[in-house]
C-alpha cells in the first residue's frame, strides 16, 4: 500500500480491530494471529522511515493552510484550521533533527492526539500500517551517531520491517508543547 | 448589482473599480478620495442615492464629480428628485447596458476644457 | 463556478434571507404585534436585490417572478396593500416557486414549477386594495426643511408620513463620528434609537466636511418625549432638536389616528374625539401624552398611553404593544462585546494592581492597611468575575426561539413531501450563547431537512410497517455541565451502514478491504466525510447544497461536536454538543509583516494614516506629531521580525494605551472591523507572549489574535531598560 488517501486511513485506523498482515501468511495459511502485536503508522521523514503507535492518531489527512505563529521553534509551522478545528502544526522532521521538510503531493499531517490535546505532524509520505512483534522492537543505541541523525531522546525503538530499518519514535517526548516556544520567549507572558 | 455594472463596464476603457456596501462605507470612502465618477443606486438602507447625492454635490470637493443615479422602475418620484437633486445621468432598472457603457464614457470624458 | 453557478448561489441566499424575514414577520403577527417596519422593508429589499441577479440569468420565468414579487412588496411596504394571512401565504408559496425554480435549473430532469399560475393570483389579490388614504388626509410636510424633503425617497417619505400620522414627533439628532467608528458608532445609535422609536433615514451632511469625520442629521420618529431621547445619547458626539410641533397637522381632530389600510374605525375612534373635550380615555397611571393615538404605533414601544387598562369603560382596547408588559431590553450583541472588553480590561489592571501590592509589601511591611489593600483587591476581583460571568449571561438565549422556527419548517417540509409528521421539542429553556443559537439554525434545519426527506417513510410504508401514521422528529436540549446537548431524532428508517459503506467504497472513500473491516458506528460516521454526498443527491432533495460534512464543520467551528446513531427500521439520531458560550469580541483586522493579524478592538484607542516623511526623532526613537503630541511609534513587522514590507510612503498606525501613555503600533494595512470567535491555541503555543489566540476568517484561514498591550510594552521597555519615564520624556 502506497500512497495511501484519506478516507481509506479514516476507515483503517479507527477500525480497533487487529488487522492480518501478510507477515503472518506463510506458505499460502494463516498462522494463529497474535493480539499483543504493536499497530504503527509507519511513513517516511528524508530518506529515513519512522513509526508511531496508531493509538494516537486520530487521521491522516492532506496539507490545509498553514498560519505561521511568530517567536516559535523553526519546527513549529504554526496553526492551521482543520474543519473548524484549531490544531498547531509540527515539522516532524526538524523536529527530531532532520533538515526541514518540503511540502510535495504526497506529504500529508497526521493529526495525533495527547491526552485529548490535538497537534498536527507533518511527515514526506504515509507508508503503511503495520503490526509489530512487541520482541522485534530493539532498544536505540545509546548513541546515534552521524549527523542529520535522528535525536536519541525522541526514538522509543528500532524494528526491521521488510529488510528495511523502521525508528519508533516516542511521541509523548517529540510532541512537548512547553517547547514550542522560542526559548528567550518563554517566562515573558505574564509582564506587562 | 455592483458586480453587473462591473462587468458592463469592464471592456469599455483603463477604469479602477472601487466599491461601497452600503451608504455609510460610501462616505466614508468619499471621504478622503476623489473618484472620477460615482455610480449608486438610489435604494439603499440607511443613506439612500439621494442623500449621498446631496452630500456630494454640497461638498466643494466633490460637488462636480459625475454621478450616475439607478433607481427601479416605475419609481417616479425617486427619479425625479434624483433629477433634481443633481444626479447627472439617471438610470431605470432593467436598463441597457449599452446605454450604461455610453453613458459612462460619455461622462468620463466630459465637457472639453 | 461558472457565473452562473455563482448567480444561483447568490439567489438561493437571497430567497434564504427573504423566507428568514417573512418567518420573522409571522412570528411578530402571531405574537400579536404589529409588522416592525423594518421587517418588511428588509423583505422587500431581499427580492429588490435578487430581481438585480435574476436579470442576469436564464432561469424559467423568474424575471417576471421578482418583478411581480417586488411590486407586491413595494406596496405593501408603502401601505397600499395588506400584510395579512393570505398575503403571507402568497409570499411563502413564492419562496417555494424560487426553489423549485433554482432546483429545476441545477437539475432540468426536475419539474418546472407553475410560476404563471401564481403570477395571475397575485395580480388578483393585488386588485382588491385597501383603502388608502385620500389626498386631503394626507399629512402635511411643510415644517420640513425643501433640501430635507427633496432627498427622502418615496419610502422614506412614506414612513416619515406614518409616523406623523401616528401621532409621533419627528426629531433630528445631528451626530459625529470618527471616520474609522461609523459602523460601530451607527450601529450602537441604531440599537439605542430603535428602542425608542423609528429611525426614518440618515442624512450626511456636507457642511462639516472634516477629513477624518463623519457628521450625519438622523431623522427619528418617536413617541417619547424629546428629553428622554436626549437622554438616550448621552455618551455620543451628538445634538438633538424636535421638528415638528405636537405631532398634529393642523386641522386635524385630536388624537384621531390616520387610518391604516386594514384598520378601519375602531370603536374608541368615537371615545376619544369625545366632545372635542380633549379628554382621554387612559387610566389614571398613564401619563398623559402630547401625541394620541394608541395602536396604530407600528409596533414600538412608548406610542400612546402605555398599559390602558383593559376594560375601561367597555371600549375595546386594540392588543397593546406587547412592550408594556414583558420586562425585556433588546440589546445589541456588539454592546456586550464592548462590556466584555471593558471587564477584561478591568481584569488586567486589578492583576497588575495585585502584583503592584505584592511587590510594595516588602517597603510596606507592618503596615498595617496592607492587609486591608490585600482584602479589598480580593473582594475586586471576585466582584469583576461575577461581573463577567454576568454579562455572558446576558448573550444567552433560549433555544427555544430556535425550535419555533423549525416547527415551521417541519409543518410546511411534511406538507410538501406529503408526509405526516410532526415535531416534540423538550428543553426549550435551555440556554445557549446568542451567536451559537444563530449558527446552529442553519445545520438543525439541514437535518430536519434530512429527516423528513429521507428518514420518515410515507404513510402507506409506516402503516405497512407497523408503525404509527404519523412520524416523530424529536428535539431535546439538554444542559450537561459546561455544554449543551441538543439530540435531533427521527423515527424513520434509518440508515443502512452496509449501503453506507458501499456508496462510501463506490465514491472511492475507502477500498473494498477497508470497507470490510468497519464497525456499524465507523460507517454511519462516513456521511460527515467530505465528498459522501454529490451535488446531485443534495439538489435531489429540496435543492439545497449542503452536505453534513458542511454541517459538521459549522458544528466544530463553534467548538462544538456531533455524532450519529441508526439503526435500520427505527430511525436516526444526530448528537450535538455545544459549549453553553464562546468567546467573542470585536476585532480589528490588519496586515503587518505580509500576514494578516487581528487585535482586540477595546485595546485600540484610534487608528490613523500617516506620511513616512511625518516621523521624527526625539533621543533616537521615532515618533510622530499626535495633535501637537508626540507619539513614539513602535513597527509591528520589527518585533516578530517578518519582512518588512516596501514603503510606499504611508504608514498605518494604531494607538495603544500603555498605563497613561501612548504609543502607535505601526502596521502595513488596516483591513476590516468584525466580530471573531476566539479560540485558544492550546498547549504550548498559548504561552506565546503577544499572542492572545486565534480565530478562523473567511473559510479556512486562520488569523492570530494579537496581545497589544503585551507587545507594546515590550518595545517600549526596549526603549530605556524598562524606564517609562522616558516615554514621558517624549511628550513635545
Amino acid at each position: 500500500m502506497s500512497e495511501p488517501d484519506h478516507g481509506l486511513w479514516q476507515a483503517l485506523l479507527q477500525s480497533g480491530e487487529v488487522i492480518a498482515t501478510e507477515a503472518e501468511y506463510e506458505h499460502g495459511y494463516s498462522r494463529r494471529l497474535r493480539d499483543d502485536l504493536v499497530r504503527m503508522v509507519s511513513f517516511r521523514l528524508g530518506a529515513e522511515i519512522h513509526a508511531i503507535p496508531i493509538r494516537h492518531v486520530r487521521e491522516i489527512t492532506r496539507c490545509f493552510s498553514v498560519t505561521a505563529v511568530p517567536r516559535t521553534q523553526a519546527y513549529v509551522r504554526g496553526v492551521g484550521t482543520l474543519r473548524g478545528e484549531l490544531l498547531p502544526v509540527l515539522c516532524l522532521a526538524s523536529r527530531i533533527g532532520l533538515s526541514p521538510a518540503s511540502i510535495s503531493r504526497a506529504s500529508r499531517v497526521l493529526v495525533v492526539s495527547i491526552d485529548s490535546d490535538a497537534f498536527g505532524l507533518l511527515v514526506d509520505e504515509v507508508i503503511d500500517v503495520v503490526s509489530l512483534e512487541p520482541e522485534s522492537l530493539r532498544e536505540p543505541p545509546s548513541v546515534l551517531s552521524a549527523a542529520g541523525s535522528v535525536n536519541s531522546d525522541f526514538v522509543f525503538a528500532l524494528a526491521r520491517r521488510e529488510g528495511k530499518l523502521l525508528i519508533v519514535l516516542n511521541l509523548t517526548a517529540v510532541v512537548n508543547p512547553e517547547d514550542f516556544v522560542m526559548a528567550k520567549w518563554r517566562d515573558r507572558q505574564g509582564e506587562r | 448589482m455592483r458586480e453587473y455594472v462591473t462587468s458592463v463596464l469592464e471592456g469599455t476603457g483603463d477604469m479602477e473599480f472601487e466599491y461601497a456596501e452600503s451608504g455609510f462605507h460610501a462616505l466614508q470612502f468619499l471621504s478622503h478620495a476623489n473618484p472620477d465618477l460615482i455610480i449608486t443606486d438610489v435604494n439603499m438602507p440607511e443613506v439612500s442615492g439621494l442623500e449621498l447625492l446631496r452630500y456630494v454635490r454640497k461638498s466643494e470637493r466633490l460637488k462636480d464629480t459625475p454621478v450616475v443615479v439607478i433607481s427601479t422602475e416605475g419609481h417616479l418620484v425617486d427619479r425625479e428628485r434624483a433629477k433634481a437633486a443633481g444626479a447627472s445621468i439617471m438610470l431605470e432598472k432593467p436598463f441597457d447596458p449599452e446605454v450604461l457603457k455610453r453613458a459612462v464614457s460619455g461622462l468620463l470624458e466630459g465637457p472639453p476644457g | 463556478m461558472t457565473s452562473q453557478l455563482t448567480a444561483l448561489s447568490e439567489i438561493q441566499d437571497l430567497v434564504e434571507e427573504f423566507s428568514r424575514s417573512l418567518l420573522q414577520i409571522e412570528a411578530e403577527r402571531s405574537g400579536g404585534r404589529d409588522s416592525d417596519p423594518d421587517l418588511v422593508n428588509a423583505a422587500f429589499r431581499s427580492i429588490h436585490t435578487l430581481k438585480g441577479i435574476v436579470s442576469m440569468v436564464e432561469v424559467g420565468q423568474l424575471v417576471a417572478l421578482s418583478h411581480e414579487l417586488e411590486n407586491c412588496l413595494d406596496d405593501i411596504r408603502l401601505g397600499k396593500r395588506a400584510l395579512d394571512a393570505s398575503s403571507l401565504d402568497l409570499l411563502f408559496a413564492a419562496v417555494d416557486l424560487y426553489t423549485a425554480s433554482l432546483a429545476h435549473a441545477v437539475e432540468p430532469s426536475r419539474a418546472v414549477p407553475d410560476v404563471t399560475s401564481f403570477l395571475s393570483r397575485i395580480k388578483d389579490t393585488g386588485a382588491a386594495r385597501p383603502a388608502t388614504r385620500s389626498a386631503e388626509e394626507q399629512v402635511s410636510l411643510d415644517w420640513l426643511h425643501e433640501d430635507v424633503r427633496s432627498v427622502l425617497t418615496e419610502y422614506e417619505e412614506f414612513r416619515l408620513r406614518e409616523n406623523i400620522g401616528g401621532g409621533r414627533g419627528i426629531y433630528s439628532i445631528h451626530v459625529s463620528f470618527d471616520l474609522m467608528d461609523v459602523d460601530g458608532g451607527i450601529e450602537r445609535l441604531k440599537s439605542k434609537l430603535k428602542k425608542l422609536g423609528e429611525v426614518l433615514t440618515y442624512l450626511p451632511s456636507a457642511d462639516a466636511s472634516r477629513e477624518d469625520r463623519i457628521d450625519l442629521d438622523i431623522l427619528v420618529g418617536s413617541g417619547e418625549g424629546l428629553e428622554v431621547l436626549r437622554a438616550s445619547l448621552t455618551g455620543e458626539t451628538a445634538s438633538i432638536e424636535r421638528l415638528n410641533t405636537g405631532g398634529r397637522s393642523p386641522g386635524r381632530d385630536e388624537g384621531v389616528p390616520v387610518v391604516r389600510g386594514h384598520e378601519s374605525t375602531r370603536p374608541d375612534d368615537v371615545a376619544i374625539t369625545d366632545g372635542g373635550s380633549g379628554k382621554r380615555r387612559a387610566p389614571p397611571s398613564a401619563t398623559p401624552r402630547e401625541v394620541g393615538s394608541v395602536a396604530s404605533s407600528v409596533g414600538l414601544p412608548g406610542a400612546g398611553s402605555a398599559g390602558s387598562a383593559p376594560g375601561s369603560e367597555g371600549v375595546e382596547e386594540p392588543p397593546q404593544s406587547i412592550r408594556s408588559v414583558v420586562q425585556t431590553v433588546r440589546v445589541e450583541l456588539s454592546r456586550l462585546d464592548a462590556l466584555m472588553n471593558l471587564v477584561g480590561e478591568l481584569r488586567v489592571i486589578q492583576g497588575d494592581f495585585t502584583r503592584t501590592i505584592a511587590r510594595a509589601e516588602n517597603t510596606l511591611r507592618g503596615v498595617p492597611e496592607v492587609r486591608t489593600l490585600h482584602v479589598q483587591t480580593r473582594q475586586m476581583a471576585r466582584r469583576i468575575d461575577e461581573l463577567r460571568d454576568r454579562i455572558l449571561d446576558v448573550r444567552m438565549v433560549p433555544v427555544g426561539q430556535m425550535f419555533d422556527t423549525l416547527a415551521r419548517v417541519v409543518r410546511k417540509l411534511s406538507r410538501e413531501h406529503g408526509k405526516e409528521v410532526r415535531l416534540v421539542v423538550s428543553g426549550e429553556q435551555t440556554e445557549l450563547d446568542k451567536l451559537i443559537v444563530e449558527e446552529l439554525s442553519d445545520p438543525l434545519m439541514h437535518m430536519i431537512r434530512n429527516a423528513i426527506d429521507h428518514g420518515i417513510e410515507s404513510v402507506e410504508r409506516r402503516s405497512a410497517a407497523g408503525k404509527s401514521l404519523t412520524g416523530k422528529i424529536t428535539l431535546v436540549a439538554r444542559q450537561r455541565g459546561n455544554s449543551v446537548e441538543i439530540r435531533v431524532e427521527d423515527d424513520g428508517q434509518g440508515m443502512d451502514w452496509l449501503a453506507l459503506r458501499e456508496r462510501a467504497v463506490s465514491r472511492g472513500l475507502v477500498s473494498r478491504e477497508e470497507a470490510e473491516v468497519m464497525t456499524s458506528i465507523e460507517a454511519l460516521r462516513l456521511i460527515f466525510a467530505p465528498g459522501f454526498s454529490t451535488l446531485d443527491d443534495l439538489s435531489r432533495s429540496s435543492g439545497r447544497g449542503v452536505g453534513m460534512d458542511v454541517v459538521k464543520t459549522n458544528i466544530m467551528r463553534l467548538s462544538g461536536q456531533i455524532d450519529v446513531e441508526s439503526e435500520v427500521g427505527k430511525g436516526t439520531l444526530f448528537r450535538l454538543t455545544l459549549p453553553v458560550t464562546l468567546a467573542i469580541i470585536q476585532a480589528l483586522v490588519i496586515e503587518g509583516g505580509g500576514q494578516m493579524f487581528c487585535v482586540p478592538l477595546g485595546s485600540v484607542l484610534e487608528s490613523l494614516m500617516f506620511e513616512r516623511s511625518e516621523i521624527e526623532t526625539i533621543e533616537g526613537f521615532e515618533v510622530i506629531s499626535l495633535r501637537s503630541e508626540a507619539l513614539p511609534i513602535v513597527y509591528l513587522d520589527r518585533i516578530f521580525d517578518l519582512p518588512r514590507k516596501p514603503g510606499d510612503g504611508q504608514l498605518y498606525v494604531i494607538v495603544v494605551g500603555l498605563a497613561e501613555h501612548r504609543v502607535g503600533l505601526v502596521v502595513d494595512d488596516l483591513l476590516e472591523q468584525k466580530d471573531v470567535v476566539i479560540k485558544s491555541l492550546g498547549p504550548g503555543l498559548d504561552a506565546v507572549p503577544g499572542v492572545a489566540g486565534a480565530t478562523e476568517i473567511g473559510a479556512g484561514k486562520t488569523v492570530l489574535l494579537l496581545d497589544l498591550a503585551a507587545i507594546v510594552s515590550d518595545a517600549v521597555r526596549d526603549f530605556g531598560t524598562g524606564d517609562r519615564r522616558r516615554v514621558e520624556g517624549m511628550r513635545a
